[in-house]
């Protein structure tokens, strides 16, 4: 198989489902090699989006890290600026399910950085839900549907860098398989 | 292939991205097609009566075509909403074409016609799946695509009649995009 770009899969930790409300406080990414899709470059960052201890405490608690290591995190607009500087734009992003790029959109927006990337993201949900179909799979996948199907396991459930890095495993496994 | 859902495609034009502030919802369309045979069972196609014609966005309206004479009687947005909702049948799996902007901006037009959103909320993203196709096949090799692909690449791959005057209607693209979700499905190497 050949790709034109290299691809990004990203994948967020937040507040609450609402991408209007809700905050991103984990970024994680891992970039795809074009010619073999390999892993070849990663990004991973929790995002500290208050000062006030209660808050930092409650989101702490999502990500199941201490208050001390969140408070020292970035905030939005050095996290943003770190992953838009890290890879450039020259790449196609993909996820697991489109709500996450109105996340990452508003994330851009509320750090005052360009979202520049082309429009097209890949969204791995479709391709998992048809190859699934194609294998008998009735039910409505989540993303453990699709885990379970590869016999692939995330140890950590809360930890977006391992949640990510499975997406890539379960497109790999995807367009290479049959 | 059976989808176990039958699959609401949906397609709208608007005036601009700034919607509800600055732009309008000018149109929506969709296809239901047959969860078996992808066949077409029913089409809904409506133009929006525009709230903010005076600020609509130049480039947009050079994409969609849309000229006021077109939108000038139409219901007003939420009617048009009320019709769509009424429509069709909830336990769909809805279907765009890099929805991104479309599924936000019909978010948005339900809570502005206070209708609690009816669907579930995964959508397939048909480029997704026509990008995972063709990436399995070899066939990402547009050049003039950032992807690798486009509609018009698919358009001519598939040997698809069009009037190229005619894309960006919305009930137009949706029976383009449908077109070309069969023909991928019937292709043989339409599996992923």
């Amino acid at each position: 198989m050949k790709f034109i770009k290299d691809i990004l899969f990203f994948e967020i930790q937040t507040t609450g489902h609402d991408s209007d409300k809700d905050a991103i406080i984990q970024l994680s990414a891992v970039l795809l090699d074009k010619d073999n899709l390999l892993e070849k470059n990663y990004f991973n960052s929790f995002i500290r989006v208050s000062y006030l201890d209660s808050v930092i405490n409650e989101h702490a608690k999502i990500l199941h890290t201490d208050y001390e290591t969140l408070r020292k995190s970035p905030k939005v607009y050095d996290a943003i600026k770190s992953f838009h500087k890290k890879f450039g734009t020259d790449l196609l992003l993909a996820t697991h399910s489109s709500n996450n790029l109105w996340f990452l959109k508003n994330a851009f927006k509320k750090a005052a950085v360009t979202y520049d990337y082309d429009y097209h993201v890949i969204q791995l949900w479709t391709l998992g839900y048809i190859y699934t179909l194609n294998y008998g799979l009735n039910k409505m996948p989540a993303f453990q549907t699709f885990l379970d199907y590869f016999r692939l396991k995330q140890k950590t459930p809360y930890d977006m860098l391992e949640k990510v890095r499975l997406e890539a495993e379960v497109f790999r496994k995807i367009i290479r398989e049959v | 292939m059976n989808f176990k859902r039958d699959i609401l495609l949906i397609d709208t034009e608007f005036s601009g991205f700034n919607f509800p502030k600055k732009h309008d919802l000018l149109q929506i369309a969709a296809v239901l097609l047959d969860k078996k045979t992808l066949k077409e069972k029913k089409f809904f196609d409506t133009y929006v009566r525009p709230t903010n014609w005076n600020t609509r966005d130049i480039a947009s309206m050079k994409i969609n075509k849309i000229s006021w004479e077109m939108v000038k009687d139409a219901p007003p947005l939420n009617i048009a909403i009320k019709k769509f909702n009424r429509a069709f049948p909830k336990n769909v799996i809805q279907a765009f074409y890099v929805g991104y902007n479309d599924k936000r901006i019909l978010l948005e037009a339900y809570r502005r016609a206070k209708i609690k959103w009816p669907f579930d909320y995964h959508y397939f993203d048909l480029w997704a799946l026509f990008y995972g196709v063709l990436a399995k096949n070899n066939q990402l090799k547009s050049k003039k695509d950032f992807a690798g692909f486009g509609l018009e690449y698919l358009i001519k791959k598939f040997k698809i009649k069009i009037n190229k005057n005619q894309m960006h209607n919305a009930l137009v693209d949706c029976r383009l995009e449908a077109e070309i979700l069969r023909r991928v499905i019937a292709d043989g190497r339409g599996s992923l």
